[in-house]
C-alpha cells in the first residue's frame, strides 16, 4: 500500500500489533503463592534475576490489578476454589502460568487431597517443568507467554486470524 | 492450683512496672536530631547511592546461562550407546523407585547379548521431579540427568517425552557418567578403591570396624 511507499519516515502498524507490544512487555502477575515454588518465585523477582528486565516485575495482591496468575505450588482441592475465584476476578485479558510439577500435574502428589494439574479448575497457558523451578525456567516460562500473547488477537483470548495482503 | 497462677500473674506486670518505671527507658525525650531522621535517612541515600559504583549482580538470562556444574539435576535422558542402541535393559527399577511414577517402560527383546531392551520408555516431565533417584538406582548407568533445566511448554502433550526423545549420545553424558561413579560408588570405581576380597566387593569404610554378621 501506499503510505509506506510516500513516507518512508512513517511506520506503519496493526493496532493488534501495538496492543499486544503493550500488553506483553507490562505484564502484571497475580503471585499464587502456595508452596516452595513461590521462593523461586521471590528470587526470579530479586536484584539477581530480575524479572524487571521484562517487565513483569510489579506483584500485585490484587487479582483486579494483575493480568497473569502464576499459580506456584501445590493447589489442594479446599483451595481450589479460592484460586478459581481469584482467577474469576481478575480482568480480561487474563494468563495462567502454571508453574512447577505440582501445579502442571499435581506432580509428586498422587492422592485425593490435591488438583492434579490447576487446569482442572482454570485454562493455563504455559507449563513449566521443574521441582521447584530455576528462575531461570520461570522466566523462559514468561518469555514464552509474551511470545504467545504476540499471537493472539486484539481481545487477548483467540489467536489472530492471518491477515489477507492484496 | 488457682492461687500459683494468680501469684504468677500478678508477678509480672509488677516487673514489667518496675521496667517501665525506669527513667533510661521512659524519660527519655528525643532530641531534635532522632526527631527529623534525617541522618539515618542519608546514611540509607548514601548506601543507595553507592550501589551505582559496585559491579552488577543481575544476570541476563537468556544470554548469560547458569554456569552448571555435573551435579545439576537436569531433565533425565538416557543413555546412547555409539551405535544408537539404549543402554536400558528394561529392568524395570527405576519404573519402581520413582516417587511420582513418572516413569512408564515397555519391555522387548533384542538379539543384542543383553536381550532385553525398552521397547517404549516415556517419561512425563509434568510428574518427573528431577530427584536423581532413578539414575541412583539404575545397574546399568543407562539414564542420568542432564543439565538441561528449562522446559516449558502451552500443552501437556509436549512433556511426554518417549524413547527418540530421551536418548542422547553417550559422548555428550561423560561428564554426569563420570559424576555419578563417583558419588554412587559403582563397582568399577569400587574395585579401584578396594579390590574384592573373597569375590566381595567391600567399601573400605567397613574394613575399619567389621560388622559381625549373625545368622540363626
Amino acid at each position: 500500500m501506499g503510505v509506506e511507499e510516500k513516507f518512508p519516515e512513517v511506520v506503519t502498524t496493526q493496532l493488534t500489533d501495538l496492543v499486544g507490544w503493550a500488553r506483553k512487555n507490562s505484564l502484571w502477575p497475580m503471585p499464587l503463592g502456595l508452596s516452595c515454588c513461590a521462593i523461586e518465585m521471590m528470587a526470579t523477582v530479586g536484584p539477581r534475576f530480575d524479572l524487571s528486565r521484562f517487565g513483569a516485575e510489579v506483584f500485585r495482591f490484587s487479582p483486579r490489578q494483575s493480568d497473569v496468575m502464576i499459580v506456584a505450588g501445590t493447589l489442594t482441592w479446599k483451595m481450589a476454589s479460592v484460586a478459581r475465584r481469584i482467577y474469576d476476578q481478575m480482568p480480561d485479558p487474563k494468563w495462567v502460568i502454571a508453574m512447577g510439577v505440582c501445579a502442571s500435574s499435581g506432580g509428586l502428589y498422587r492422592n485425593y487431597a490435591v488438583v492434579p494439574g490447576v487446569d482442572r479448575i482454570m485454562p493455563v497457558d504455559i507449563y513449566t517443568m521443574g521441582c521447584p523451578p530455576r528462575p531461570d525456567t520461570l522466566i523462559r516460562a514468561v518469555m514464552e507467554l509474551q511470545k504467545k500473547i504476540d499471537e493472539l488477537a486484539i481481545d487477548g483470548r483467540r489467536p489472530r486470524e492471518p491477515v489477507l495482503v492484496q | 492450683m488457682s492461687a500459683e497462677s494468680s501469684a504468677m500473674t500478678t508477678a509480672a506486670p509488677q516487673r514489667f512496672a518496675a521496667a517501665v518505671a525506669s527513667p533510661k527507658v521512659l524519660q527519655h525525650t528525643l532530641t531534635l536530631n532522632e526527631r527529623l531522621f534525617f541522618w539515618p535517612f542519608l546514611k540509607a541515600l548514601a548506601f543507595t547511592f553507592s550501589r551505582m559504583f559496585k559491579k552488577d549482580i543481575t544476570r541476563r538470562y537468556p544470554e548469560q546461562k547458569m554456569d552448571v556444574k555435573p551435579s545439576l539435576h537436569g531433565v533425565p535422558v538416557l543413555v546412547m550407546n555409539d551405535d544408537g542402541s539404549p543402554r536400558c535393559v528394561a529392568c524395570g527399577l527405576c519404573e519402581f523407585v520413582c516417587p511420582p511414577r513418572a516413569i512408564d517402560i515397555t519391555p522387548g527383546e533384542t538379539d543384542r547379548p543383553i536381550e532385553r531392551e525398552p521397547k517404549e520408555f516415556v517419561i512425563d516431565m509434568l510428574r518427573c521431579i528431577e530427584c536423581s533417584y532413578c539414575e541412583e538406582v539404575c545397574p546399568e548407568e543407562a539414564i542420568v540427568m542432564s543439565t538441561d533445566y528449562e522446559v516449558v511448554g502451552r500443552r501437556r502433550e509436549d512433556f511426554v517425552w518417549n524413547l527418540t526423545k530421551l536418548l542422547k549420545p553417550i559422548d555428550q553424558l561423560k561428564v554426569r557418567l563420570d559424576w555419578v561413579r563417583r558419588t554412587y560408588r559403582r563397582w568399577d570405581v569400587a574395585a579401584e578403591i578396594a579390590p574384592p576380597i573373597g569375590g566381595v566387593y567391600r567399601d573400605p569404610r567397613w574394613a575399619e570396624k567389621p560388622k559381625p554378621v549373625e545368622r540363626h
